[in-house]
């Protein structure tokens, strides 16, 4: 029946107004796997027909700049009413960078604005504490663990209790404390999770892969499981070597994928752009970056404890003729028992070889007796010289050098910019999205504290999105005009 | 002096504000129009114009709320539960709405108030949560009922537009509900709360009186309806021919009914009489 626009309202005749399907939200789970997945030159396109404006141009712009290289780090505030579209907003701009990078792939860091910079966010420390420290002791016939609480400290608990108090004295503002804990886990979740991802592609197409793509799927999933567990970067490495991933990597097979339009094929450009590194030691870069992120993970997760010991051994040799006995401090080489055929040997050949002098030159007894002397005496010679010679002594000198590495939140603080140059080794632009910062309690106060702890890394060594709500751009611009009128 | 700390915090400052034409070319986005014959084009294509102007005045201009309304509109599958072309354009309460948007737009292009937009997008904000100042009275009917049971009158000043305006930007009076059990006479003896209340530096008294006197040209074109569709056919005359036609046809369905009767009394207060 055809569809007539003079009717009056009625019962519908046609369906014209229909929404669209495959409409997704940017950065969901469809869109980034439509986006990446080589696909039939006949399959649909995903619509995205979210509003756009000047500042979706102008925020895209800034983020291909920052995965290009060109600048290091940005601080972008955007400002709307709650509904406005802020979240949108940014996560279409990452999605556009995403399609349109030919430098480093960004990695979006979803965080919850409230839970760094709001001080009701945290629980009670104390609570925190005692829920950590009740580690399992023992376990039970069935395997549960048992947790043995035992009120009376011991001496020793007593001297650690006093040093771990001491330890827990602020060295950093907790502001920035939480702020750390937050941004350090997100980012090796997330690097975890986009290589996790990356591994699908390059173990379907990657020309330097070494086994079947079963066996690199199985192997995916227990670098999955690894990656649970902070790996070390031995257990990287043997995974990335077994696959042959261990030169050409597998970050850039994360790039979307992009139909041709002279061959009007999908295909992919999965080769590391020259601001990321060498493309020979992509796979090493991204081992670095993962285990660097799992090391400062760990310090979140766990009371790490790390000790390296180094010995020095100097020996001295010195030679001296003289002439005390030497003690009975004997070296263990030179208190060796001799035998006794060994204890006889020289005076008996001292008395015989006099002897035999003796008689060779006459047969008689005073001549006899005169050789058995002469023997005597040679042998009384050599034992002296034996006991009273020379003498070895030995001198040692012994140097022990241990470190108790710090995995403490200060190492947070001094490994950031580190981790984060290492992150964009491995190929990733790391852009944290702090929202929702409008939910937190003093929200103006809150987020300013938070700024002037961390500025040197929110502005210098990554990209930083913070989505506040219009009255928090009214009281930047209103605090401004007031200070500028008052001479303040 | 020199600049204050958290000057130097952004790179960038972003001000989040779509307008009326972003929501309409949003709305034509979304719905399917691969199936429609060619034939018909235009009137499906000026319904779902309507549409979209409709729900932009109901939403405030407030993307979740548009989203929400127009998910309002469809059904599990995603038709609209009306598929009627023109009946946005015939059901009288939608061709309010429509005027009502549609006068907005006008206020908005004008010369002064387009670049004060431009220039600055909280500017923008304000304008349009002053413009859209009426349609919550539109909402709450044709006059005001006191707690005493009587009709009168909305009365606007410009404190009562600053309180407005406040309520805006706070969305929730810092999550502290209106207490209807409170008598309009006993609040105003209350002491002022300094949470709730406007504080001094948020619109100054010149921006409010600039803000006023655009609401009061907002009223005028309410009261002359006529004038809506005037400056809507002007407008229609500056695009190209597709839109042109659209456009036009738009400005056709506005009716030449007052939406409103207003008065500006002695202490410059303007008492508003909706006509819904």
């Amino acid at each position: 029946m055809p569809f007539s626009p003079a009717c009056q309202e009625g019962p519908p005749v046609s369906v014209a107004y229909k929404l669209r399907e495959s409409i997704a939200e940017p950065l969901s789970r469809q869109a980034l796997q439509h986006m990446r997945a080589l696909r039939d030159q006949d399959a649909p396109d995903l619509a995205f027909p979210h509003m756009k404006s000047d500042s979706l141009k102008r925020v895209v712009y800034e983020l291909l700049r920052y995965c290009r290289g060109e600048i290091d780090g940005i601080s972008v505030l955007i400002s709307g009413q709650r509904g406005a579209g802020k979240t949108t907003l940014v996560k279409l701009a990452i999605q556009h960078v995403m399609q349109d990078s030919d430098g480093l792939i960004p990695l979006p860091l979803m965080l919850h604005g409230p839970t760094i910079i709001d001080p009701a966010a945290i629980p009670a420390a104390e609570k925190k504490a005692s829920v950590a420290e009740q580690k399992p002791l023992a376990v039970a016939a069935d395997g549960t663990p048992v947790v043995v609480v035992n009120t009376a400290p011991t001496p020793n608990e007593t001297q650690q209790a006093a040093q771990a108090d001491s330890d827990k004295k602020p060295k950093v503002p907790e502001e920035k404390e939480r702020a750390l804990r937050q941004i350090v886990t997100a980012l090796y979740r997330s690097l975890s999770h986009a290589i996790y991802e990356a591994w699908l592609h390059a173990a379907a197409e990657a020309p330097q892969r070494r086994r079947t793509h079963r066996e690199l799927l199985a192997l995916r999933a227990h670098l999955d499981l690894r990656l649970e567990r902070a790996p070390d970067p031995d257990v990287l490495r043997k995974i990335w070597e077994r696959a042959g991933f261990l030169t050409c990597g597998v970050s850039f097979y994360l790039r979307p994928a992009k139909k041709n339009p002279v061959t009007k094929s999908c295909d992919r450009n999965s080769r590391p752009p020259a601001i990321a590194g060498h493309p020979s030691d992509q796979g090493l870069r991204e081992i670095v970056a993962l285990a660097s992120c799992a090391d400062a993970y760990r310090v979140i997760i766990s009371k790490t404890q790390e000790t390296l010991g180094r010995t020095q051994l100097s020996e001295y040799l010195q030679e001296r003729k003289l002439s005390t006995p030497q003690g009975g401090d004997k070296k263990p080489e030179d208190g060796k028992a001799k035998s006794p055929a060994e204890k006889a040997a020289p005076p008996v050949l001292g008395v015989v070889s006099g002897t035999l002098g003796g008689l060779s030159a006459n047969f008689e007894s005073a001549a006899l007796l005169a050789g058995l002397g002469t023997g005597l005496l040679v042998w009384l010679g050599s034992w002296m010289a034996m006991n009273y010679g020379v003498r070895t002594s030995r001198q040692e000198m012994r140097r022990e050098l241990t470190m108790d590495i710090k995995w403490d939140i200060d190492r947070l603080e001094r490994d950031l910019p580190m981790l984060l140059k290492r992150v964009k080794d491995a190929g990733f632009a790391p852009i944290f999205v702090l929202d929702e910062l409008d939910k937190a309690e003093k929200a103006t106060e809150s987020l300013h504290n938070f700024l002037k702890l961390t500025k040197h890394i929110v502005t210098d060594h990554s990209a930083f999105m913070f989505l506040t709500n219009r009255d928090y751009y009214e009281d930047l611009i209103s605090g401004e005009q007031l200070k500028v009128g008052s001479n303040q | 002096m020199t600049n204050p700390v958290f000057k130097t915090f952004y790179n960038h400052r972003v001000f989040l504000i779509y307008h009326p034409d972003d929501y309409r070319n949003y709305l034509l986005g979304m719905v399917d129009q691969d199936s429609w014959p060619g034939s018909e084009r235009f009137g499906l294509t000026l319904g779902l114009m309507a549409w979209g102007t409709i729900l932009v005045y109901q939403s405030r201009l407030v993307p979740f709320d548009f989203n929400r309304r127009l998910k309002a509109l469809v059904d599990a599958n995603g038709a609209f539960l009306n598929q009627n072309p023109t009946l946005p354009m015939s059901r009288s309460l939608y061709r309010q709405q429509l005027a009502m948007q549609l006068g907005i737009e006008v206020i908005t292009r004008e010369r002064d108030v387009k670049e004060r937009i431009e220039e600055t997008p909280i500017f923008a904000q304000y304008i349009y949560d002053t413009l859209y100042l009426l349609s919550f009275y539109h909402e709450r009917g044709t006059r005001e009922l006191t707690l005493e049971g009587q009709h009168k009158p909305f009365a606007v000043t410009r404190e009562g537009l600053r309180n407005h305006l406040w309520y805006r930007t706070k969305g929730d009076l810092n999550g502290k509900p209106r207490d209807p059990n409170v008598k309009p006479s006993e609040s105003k003896t209350k002491p002022r709360d300094p949470k709730a209340d406007p504080p001094a530096d948020f619109v100054s008294p010149e921006i409010a009186e600039y803000l006023f006197k655009v609401l009061k040209r907002y009223m005028e074109l309410l009261y002359y309806p006529t004038r809506i569709s005037e400056e809507t056919r002007t407008y229609a005359s500056e695009l190209p021919p597709a839109d042109r036609r659209l456009w036009l046809a738009l400005a056709d369905a506005v009716d030449s009914q007052p939406l409103l009767n207003f008065s500006i009394t002695s202490q410059e207060t303007a008492s508003v009489v909706s006509n819904t």
